[in-house]
């Protein structure tokens, strides 16, 4: 058995450059080939993220105010991701829509700031936001709780002013590559991913980031594979039937209009471990001025998970403690109930040990800055892991809120700030299983 | 009681064994030598007590500016990354007159493990242990400013002088320096001395960096390690497990386990003689018909990018170099490892960070694009920092110094990543030697000042390549085994 990295080019690759809104295809494709067993964990995605000048072409320079997230980095040009196989082409294995907007929520949870500018800066370009080290918060004329918020945008952008662009290479955050550390290509009849690349106005933000696009050079597929002896592969051939056991996300949209509204989900999901809400002012979405792939809290006052109309898998409400006479901006709370929850969706809370959640990062100020960490979710089978039916079921939440736009998180309740209309992101986590039985089909056995 | 009570109640249910003792001793040195400018070498025969020698003690030691003139504005530290083990160059251990374990150029390599913890953990238990300070913050300008040092004479500053009773104190796992400790447990019963010998790295240049207003006089630049001492814990088992395990020690049969060795691979990448000039070197590295689980790779510019010194100022010995369009590729079993040349620096930075155990922290703007940039405004660290001196003097440099001069690479070969490596995991390479590829260009198509004297001349390459040996102990005596 011997290992090799395939180097894989976009089965559409043309000249190599991909963009949403400039030259360019905006979907990117790769196939693999049905051999060898696929080192999932270690797959990436790579290539060349460049801003550049809608007139000129020049590239982005540091003075200019165009962003990118900075939780997400160059993930946040990925609108869509689908693995499905090769062979049995009618069959998707996952398929994830807003992609950017949750690896926003999967990164920040689980990395906190030294992660972000230890690893993943070096990966897709994204720093995060907040404290680094004890320096930060002494550095700056610091008085405790506050880091150089336009400092840290600065040096977010410079890597993407480098000259020839930003190269990166990452991995790409879904169910199916992170449950499965060894995927059985033969078994699988190879594999096709599809990338289709975000908006530009949902990626770009800033004062002058309308007069920019973004393109994707050159991208690349290395996949990391085992090549099995002779042996072993004619004792593959001679089964059949192979069984395929992952993990996969099912994205949702909707828009809360009422200060008291009820999402309801009819997801047709068997093995649903858990569920991820993240908003954002609907307004903000495809906003040149605005971070599309920010975090807001639409000043929740009471959250309610169901199944079928029914409390679950929480019998209670979540009640964040709110004075009703306080601006958003002045409201005591961390909302520690909430995100407690939010990060049980990710895995249980006792075990995540680091984490850009924190009393600063999620604050109402931090949000209208628009560098805020902040969700919800729920895990709905804490215990087994093994997830809960929801086939005929229906899975949502209720949700009363303020809904109030961030410039009004310092407007006094008694003025009555208007209403906006917000966006809530929904992912649900769960386990598949699925029989491949080989030069047929594939078919789902849970 | 408990026994009616079904497990599922209990938290944390384990088979507790409160027979096994573990004795702690502080074991000094039986020889210690130090020719300042040369070399130091320090000799240790451990003693043979308990049942088994524990893989969780570590090496401690003084570093003294035995040179220090206190009269002006002078002072001396250890590198900010990595911190004292720019001192440590080699390390062996002998058992019955037999090397069982060898690590050389130790330093460079730990500094490697080093990064394989949390950056967190590097801020608050590395610089604690090895004197030296990851700490950083982002400045206005959006600058990574790595944070200045405490001064002289204050609580934790990170400055050495010439005292008997205020010297920096520093110390290292005996697991890193002994890599063999994380695969195995050494038993005291068999015959012949544990032996563990340190070669230290005396040369001024290598290991300290200069700090304060004025520079440090040639005849000045003397340090040295005072009284290296190791913390040993050593295990007794129950009598039960540790008859049985001198009952099998003292077999025919005996026991075999494999363990890791990294093996240092030395060579050089020639100067260039021009400007877009592409230079290939194949490396042989050898470990024909050898199980080899991965390999680290450390580059050093022989000539720093101020074209005067032969070391980085600010961080000695423990760097490793970008190159000027880097490109590498292994060749195992006749096979290329990868596809296409390994050309893309955060390609290069994933496949090191798929070759640890854990995600490989390295600090923002010392993997990329290497030194000073020639574009104004493209540079990720500000140019200066605070070294602990008697006043705060801000020390220029950081850029050429620091930029780019982590880049690291590792290859990882398990066959199978499901968690921490072990030897278990190795691919077995066949008849043919393995081969590393490495290649480069004079042209600088990044943010880099492109062609300098540096960038353009020749390269010290270090590659450890991390391959499994066995222990069989039988009869009482050990046996070493390349595997």
């Amino acid at each position: 058995m011997s290992k090799r990295f395939l180097n894989i080019a976009p089965t559409n690759a043309g000249t190599g450059v991909f963009s949403f809104s400039g030259a360019g295809n905006p979907q990117i494709i790769f196939n693999i080939a049905d051999v060898g067993l696929l080192q999932a964990h270690e797959l990436r995605f790579q290539g060349t993220f460049k801003i550049v000048d809608n007139t000129t072409g020049a590239l982005l320079v540091p003075t200019a105010d165009v962003n990118v997230d900075a939780f997400t980095g160059v993930q946040s040009a990925i609108q869509t991701l689908n693995i499905a196989s090769r062979n049995y082409s009618n069959r998707s294995l996952e398929e994830i829509l807003q992609y950017g907007r949750l690896v926003s929520s999967v990164q920040s949870v689980l990395h906190d700031k030294a992660d972000f500018d230890s690893t993943l800066s070096h990966e897709a370009g994204s720093k995060g936001m907040g404290f680094d080290t004890v320096a930060e918060l002494n550095s700056n004329g610091n008085t405790g709780q506050e880091y150089s918020a336009v400092g840290q945008r600065k040096a977010s952008r410079i890597p993407y002013c480098a000259l020839g662009g930003k190269p990166f290479s990452m991995r790409l955050v879904c169910g199916t590559l992170m449950s499965m550390p060894m995927i059985n290509l033969n078994d699988l009849g190879g594999a096709t991913i599809t990338i289709t690349l975000a908006p530009t106005s949902n990626v770009l933000w800033g004062a002058n980031a309308s007069g920019y696009n973004y393109q994707i050079l050159n991208p690349r597929l290395v996949v990391p594979i085992l090549l099995e002896t002779p042996a072993e592969q004619m004792s593959s051939a001679q089964n059949p039937i192979a069984d395929l056991q992952f993990l996969s996300f099912t994205s949702l949209y909707n828009t809360i209009n009422s200060t008291a509204h009820q999402v309801v989900h009819k997801t047709s999901l068997r093995g649903v471990i858990s569920t991820i809400q993240n908003y954002v002012p609907t307004g903000f979405i495809n906003n040149f001025a605005e971070n599309g792939i920010g975090q807001y809290n639409p000043q929740i006052r009471r959250l309610t998970y169901h199944i079928d109309g029914k409390r679950f898998p929480l019998e209670y409400s979540l009640e964040p403690e709110r004075l009703a006479t306080f601006s958003e901006s002045n409201q005591p709370t961390t909302t520690p109930q909430i995100l407690t929850n939010y990060i049980d969706a990710f895995k249980n809370f006792q075990d995540v040990k680091k984490s850009s959640i924190n009393p600063t990062i999620s604050s109402a100020q931090q949000q209208v800055e628009r560098n805020a960490v902040w969700g919800t979710g729920c895990s709905y089978d804490a215990v087994s892991q093994a997830g809960i039916p929801a086939v005929l079921s229906t899975l949502g939440f209720e949700i009363q809120s303020n809904l109030l736009a961030p410039t009004d998180f310092v407007t006094e309740p008694s003025a009555n700030p208007a209403p906006i209309s917000y966006s809530v992101y929904s992912y649900y986590l769960c386990r598949n299983s699925v029989r491949i039985t080989k030069g047929q089909g594939m078919e789902v056995v849970s | 009681m408990d026994n009616v009570l079904p497990n599922v109640l209990r938290t944390n249910a384990v088979d507790e064994n409160q027979s096994t003792m573990v004795e702690s001793i502080i074991h000094d040195a039986e020889s210690h030598v130090w020719y300042p400018e040369n070399y130091g070498k320090t000799r240790f025969l451990l003693q043979k007590k308990g049942d088994v020698l524990a893989s969780n003690g570590c090496l401690l030691w003084k570093v003294n500016w035995t040179g220090e003139k206190n009269v002006d504005d002078t002072s001396a530290s250890l590198p900010r990354l990595g911190g004292a083990l720019s001192m440590v160059e080699n390390c062996r251990m002998y058992y019955g007159g037999k090397l069982v374990s060898e690590l050389r150029n130790a330093g460079a390599r730990i500094a490697i493990d080093e990064l394989f913890t949390p950056l967190d953990h590097q801020v608050e238990v590395a610089d604690v242990k090895l004197g030296s300070n990851h700490q950083y913050f982002y400045n206005a300008d959006g600058l990574l400013q790595l944070a200045p040092d405490v001064a002289t004479a204050s609580t934790a500053t990170r400055e050495i002088r010439n005292s008997t009773d205020a010297n920096l104190e520093v110390s290292v796992p005996l697991k890193s320096l002994v890599p063999m400790f994380k695969d195995i447990l050494l038993p005291t019963a068999l015959q012949g001395d544990i032996v563990l010998e340190i070669d230290w790295n005396a040369r001024w240049t290598d290991s300290i960096v200069e700090g304060g207003g004025g520079d440090v006089a040639d005849v000045d630049k003397n340090f040295s390690v005072e009284r290296p001492r190791l913390h040993l814990d050593y295990i007794t088992f129950s009598n039960e497990v540790a008859e049985a395990l001198r009952d099998e020690i003292n077999g025919d049969v005996g026991k075999t386990e494999l363990y890791r060795q990294a093996v240092l691979v030395n060579s050089q990448l020639p100067a260039m003689a021009g400007n877009n000039e592409t230079q290939t070197t194949d490396v042989e590295l050898g470990f024909a018909n050898r199980s080899v689980m991965k390999l680290y790779i450390q580059k050093r510019n022989n000539l720093f990018a101020d074209g005067n010194t032969a070391s980085n100022p600010l961080q000695r010995s423990l760097v490793s170099d970008g190159l000027l369009q880097e490109e590498f590729q292994l060749v195992v079993n006749n096979k290329l490892t990868f596809d296409r040349n390994v050309e893309v620096v955060p390609e290069m930075y994933s496949y090191l960070n798929q070759t640890g155990d854990g995600q490989a922290n390295i600090l923002a703007g010392t993997y990329d694009d290497v030194g000073a940039s020639a574009t104004v405004g493209l540079d990720v660290m500000a140019d200066t920092v605070v070294l602990p001196s008697n006043t705060a003097h801000a020390t220029a440099g950081v850029r050429d110094a620091y930029q780019g001069r982590q880049r690291w690479i590792g290859i990882n070969l398990a066959k199978t990543r499901m968690g921490a490596d072990t030897p278990q995991n190795a691919v077995q390479v066949g008849q043919n030697n393995m081969v590393l590829r490495y290649t480069r260009n004079g042209a600088s198509k990044s943010n880099a000042a492109p062609n300098t004297t540096s960038a353009l001349g020749s390269v010290q390459l270090n590659v450890w390549v991390e391959c499994v040996k066995a222990v069989v102990m039988r009869n009482g005596k050990m046996e070493v085994v390349d595997m």
